[in-house]
């Protein structure tokens, strides 16, 4: 049985390799349907608009999503997220052609308390702009 | 403003939520993962619980007396606190309030949890949602 964390031993200061997710429209609208979150900033401009936002934005736990599967890819199927956190500092503009946007997700272990408690800080930046802050994931390793 | 008395009103609680496999698939595939990625990972993703805390925040949201509804905010802060993770079989209830409301002029801030228990009545997961009102309604 693969016990990928394991493996890795973390300790603190180790790097989870960056992941790239690209997030269009329809993106949106899957994830929406997915999550039952249908708030119309996330598919509708004028909407967006209304609020003050220049257009449709994405979820902000769809970002969140994107970078604990970064996670999860790396830990494997043996370690389960405790607690995880992110604040949306600012908000993802997805604009209305094919190409989207281009999400750079990264990870920093920060504590290891082996095996129950890794902690990892979560960042996600679109272009130079951090888009998680204050985030972060506690990993254990699932017993039995 | 800042006001505690939402928290003494728990909301009421909703109907049972049962998580199949097809929707733990069905959201994989939203943030990107086919299943057949997911190897012997079967635990729901860690951001699975927002599918029954946004019911709660819609809910709270309508309780709250602010006139506000979920096409006012945007999403601030969150975090999933775990007690064991959500498999499919699971068999959900959630329990909402609002915990804490801060209020500027027309400009609003809510914190609302959603807590989850199994059929057991064993705590598996807490959402923490704080929503903002944008307050340039109606702004060119």
């Amino acid at each position: 049985m693969t016990d990928t964390l394991t493996h890795r031993s973390p300790e603190a200061g180790t790097r989870l390799p960056d992941r790239t997710f690209t997030i269009t429209r329809h993106d949106l609208v899957r994830y929406a349907g997915a999550s039952g979150d249908f708030n119309p900033i996330h598919w509708n401009d004028r909407s967006a608009q209304r609020i003050g936002l220049s257009g449709v934005v994405a979820h902000g736990v769809l970002t969140m999503g994107l970078a604990v599967r970064a996670l999860e890819d790396w830990a494997g199927p043996h370690a389960v997220v405790v607690d995880y956190r992110a604040a949306f500092a600012q908000p993802i503009t997805v604009p209305d052609d094919d190409t989207g946007v281009t999400v750079v997700v990264s990870g920093t272990v920060t504590d290891v308390q082996w095996p129950d408690r890794v902690r990892v800080r979560m960042t996600a930046h679109l272009g130079t702009t951090k888009v998680l802050t204050r985030s972060y994931a506690v990993l254990a390793m699932r017993a039995g | 403003m800042d006001t505690d008395e939402p928290t003494r009103t728990p909301l009421p609680e909703t109907a049972l939520f049962e998580v199949s496999r097809q929707k733990i698939e069905e959201f994989n595939r939203a943030l990107g993962r086919p299943s057949d990625e997911l190897g012997e990972r079967r635990a729901a993703p860690a951001t699975f619980p927002i599918v029954l805390a946004i019911d709660g925040v819609e809910t709270a949201l309508a309780r709250s007396g602010l006139g506000i509804g979920l096409a006012d905010i945007v999403h601030r802060d969150q975090r999933f606190t775990y007690t064991r993770p959500i498999y499919a079989g699971d068999v959900l209830s959630t329990s909402t309030r609002i915990a804490k409301i801060d209020s500027l002029g027309d400009a609003h801030s809510l914190t609302i949890t959603v807590d989850m228990a199994d059929a057991g009545g064993n705590h598996v997961c807490t959402a923490t949602s704080t929503v903002v009102s944008r307050t340039n309604r109606g702004a060119p």
